[in-house]
């Protein structure tokens, strides 16, 4: 009899223990120690996978710490991050979007004076990526890649409804007229967009309108946004632009069935886009509007977090993650367009794209970086919610930029 | 009715009724043959084996469910000065508009899901009789969307939905009207998401049912054929009432988890346009997530809980006038 209870017990604790076990396992970012570093990495798939398991190998072939990638989707990544940094749990290098920095300043180190230290020359940096990785004038990552936002079009199809190729530094007025062309073919030249960089790109070329003041702050019922998207109406209402679907991927597909002419992107998606179509790929600026060129740039780098526990190893590895001889191997694969200005060349040459170089050169003069701010990842779910309403014309851009006001309280 | 029971082959249904009582008396004597010296021994090895179980549930169930409670009279951003806020999450999300909003949108796609479901299920699974040749075939058919992940689904729904999508492509060739674009029109984005949740989720109901009809005696069946019920009387009279508590239960569950609808919308529409698709766990899921006030967050979670709550209290109190055990 008491043999059995015995039993019991120990098996009720043995079984117990296995599942707390089982629970701090599963969390290797609170077991980092000087060798070995977690890095968080958004990973859409095996061949994303093994080309940042390469950054990650890199690292420790210079003799720095072990790093050990901890990927997810990108669309949870944000959510699952900020949930991780609460916890208490959060991986030393982090990867972060420019337009995103201001959002984790709390949870990132300046890293200002561990460049100084190392003898980092940022000066080989684009000085636009660099800028983007700065909030209130601190730096919080090294950037790996930036760019540009820019327009990708359809050669074969503006050859088609014989409309003008479009040249970088092209104005609207040329832009419209094309958009006539494409609406006597029954085409629309735009696939419409809501995904907020890409909508605040065009709206900014189109009139200068922006929801995110230069300095950060918050302004969603500005009017010249407002009227953008009774702009971007009108063009849908023409037939010159598709309907805008809430479904971030919805331009994409609609530009490579060749369903639409045009669609805004980054040089980041050049080269997948390329291999993805059966038409020739042209690339070129936003249209300049009333403010002449202008366009936002985003870019994404590393950095580290402050509840690290060693920031020198960890700004060490970040230091070899964007070195021009991993940022150079990057390019060649076409993965993003490096940050370093050294490296640019090379992904030129891999992407060879005509007419690339000159127009992301133009493009990169014309662009500021999107600001980040704190409420910017709710700002990006409320316009997909509510500016779709606002370019299918059920709503007025006014209207719509006030029950996003509202909502952002 | 006496004269034709014995020719038929003795099945399944028919013997039933005499299998609880055997049942019930082996129990009985099992108990009575046992009882005395060692009661402890079988009463710790439940413990045992229990054991495993409750502590899972005490840790990933109860803990979680009282911190909720306790998150909820706070102001918790996921970062930053956690403070006791008494009601004020409650108060801020009955004055919110929004919220409002998400809860009639929850309630509507209650209204319309519910009995959609139910009586598609229903329907399926009278028709299924082991009469129909390969009911098998159909009835694996008909589970598949069950099986199937969401998020395929919704990749297919969005093919049809889509301007020059099946629906609108075939209007326009066959009639030359252009369908509505559902998924961002705020008159049928709604009604959009219940037609695909509808699809997606009846064939777990209508295995239930097809299988509590299958059970129904079949004595019962005949003799109200012999008394001259036809088919739908015979259903409605004879073998509702019989499959009423699987009815229930069916409901029931039906009711719970469509009060909890997240992944149609945020995946066809992500609760837009405006905020005609957005429910209480979307918006649960954004204020935690989004604008990340878990605390606000879990005021809603247990706003939630207890219209859940309510709803199938109501359901138990009413099931007396409908629902028939044997």
């Amino acid at each position: 009899m008491r043999r059995r209870l015995t039993l019991g017990v120990i098996s009720v604790a043995t079984i117990t223990g296995l599942m707390l076990t089982g629970c701090s396992s599963g969390t290797d970012a609170a077991s980092q120690t000087e060798d070995s570093l977690v890095w968080s990495m958004w990973i859409s798939g095996s061949e994303d996978q093994a080309a940042w398991q390469e950054v990650a190998d890199a690292v420790s072939a210079e003799g720095g710490p072990e790093v050990t990638i901890q990927g997810s989707p990108f669309t949870d990544y944000w959510t699952k991050l900020r949930t991780q940094l609460s916890a208490g749990d959060a991986p030393c290098i982090v990867s972060i979007q420019s337009l995103r920095a201001a959002n984790f300043t709390d949870v990132l180190m300046p890293i200002d004076s561990l460049a100084e230290e190392a003898g980092v020359d940022l000066s080989e940096f684009d000085e636009t990526a660099l800028d983007g990785m700065r909030v209130d004038g601190d730096l919080y990552a090294l950037p790996y890649d930036t760019g540009p936002v820019v327009m990708f079009y359809n050669q074969d199809l503006f050859e088609e409804v014989g409309a003008e190729p479009p040249r970088p530094g092209w104005t609207l007025d040329d832009f419209e007229a094309a958009a006539a062309r494409f609406a006597e073919a029954g085409t629309p030249i735009l696939a419409s967009s809501v995904e907020d960089l890409f909508v605040e790109s065009l709206i900014l070329g189109y009139n200068g309108g922006r929801v995110i003041a230069e300095d950060g702050g918050l302004d969603a019922t500005d009017p010249g946004f407002a009227e953008g998207l009774d702009w971007m109406s009108s063009l849908v209402d023409a037939g010159q632009a598709t309907q805008a679907s809430s479904e971030a991927s919805a331009d994409d597909n609609a530009y490579v069935n060749g369903q639409a002419g045009m669609y805004i992107d980054g040089p980041w998606s050049l080269l997948t886009q390329k291999s993805r179509v059966d038409f020739t790929l042209g690339v070129t600026t936003i249209p300049a509007g009333t403010t002449g060129p202008s366009t936002f740039s985003a870019g994404s780098g590393f950095g580290v977090s402050k509840e690290c526990a060693h920031p020198d190893r960890a700004f060490e590895a970040i230091r070899t993650m964007t070195s021009e001889q991993v940022l150079t191997s990057l390019a060649e694969q076409g993965r993003a367009f490096p940050s370093r200005t050294a490296a640019q060349q090379t992904w030129y040459d891999s992407a060879d794209i005509e007419g690339a170089q000159e127009v992301l050169t133009a493009a990169q003069q014309a662009s500021t970086p999107l600001p980040g701010n704190r409420q910017s990842d709710q700002l990006a779910q409320l316009l997909t919610q509510y500016a779709v309403q606002a370019v299918n014309g059920q709503r007025s851009g006014a209207e719509t930029m006030e029950s996003i006001a509202g909502q952002l309280g | 009715m006496t004269s034709v029971m014995p020719l038929r082959p003795p099945r399944g249904p028919e013997h039933r009724p005499g299998r609880k009582p055997a049942a019930a008396d082996r129990a009985a004597g099992a108990r009575r043959g046992s009882g005395g010296p060692e009661p402890g021994r079988r009463s710790w090895w439940g413990a045992v084996f229990a054991g495993p179980h409750s502590v899972g549930l005490a840790i990933f169930t109860l803990l979680p469910i009282v911190a909720s409670l306790v998150v909820s009279f706070m102001s918790w951003p996921m970062v930053g000065e956690r403070s006791w806020v008494g009601l004020g999450n409650y108060s801020d999300l009955f004055s919110d508009p929004v919220f409002r909003t998400v809860i009639l949108n929850t309630v509507g796609f209650v209204v319309l899901y519910v009995p959609l479901n139910l009586m598609i299920s229903l329907g399926l699974a009278a028709w299924l009789t082991p009469r129909i040749r390969h009911r098998h075939v159909f009835r694996v058919l008909f589970f598949i969307p069950t099986v199937t992940p969401i998020v395929a689904n919704v990749v297919v729904w969005r093919m049809l939905y889509e301007p020059g999508g099946l629906i609108d492509a075939t209007l326009d060739s066959t009639v030359g009207v252009q369908a509505p674009n559902f998924l961002v029109d705020e008159n049928w984005a709604m009604l959009a998401i219940v037609a695909m949740s509808v699809w997606q989720g009846f064939g777990y109901n209508m295995l239930l049912f097809s299988a509590a009809l299958d059970a129904v005696p079949e004595n019962l069946v005949e003799a109200a054929q012999l008394d001259g019920a036809n088919a739908w009387q015979t259903f409605w009279r004879v073998k509702f009432p019989a499959i009423s508590p699987t009815i229930f239960f069916g409901t029931m569950m039906t009711l719970i988890t469509s009060f909890q609808v997240f992944a149609q919308p945020f995946l066809l529409t992500k609760g837009g346009p405006g905020t005609s698709t957005e429910t209480l766990v979307q918006y649960i899921y954004n204020t935690g997530f989004q604008v990340q006030q878990l605390g606000l967050a879990s005021a809603g979670a247990w706003v939630l809980f207890v219209i859940i709550l309510g709803v199938t209290a109501v359901q138990f109190l009413g099931q007396k006038r409908w629902v028939h055990y044997e």
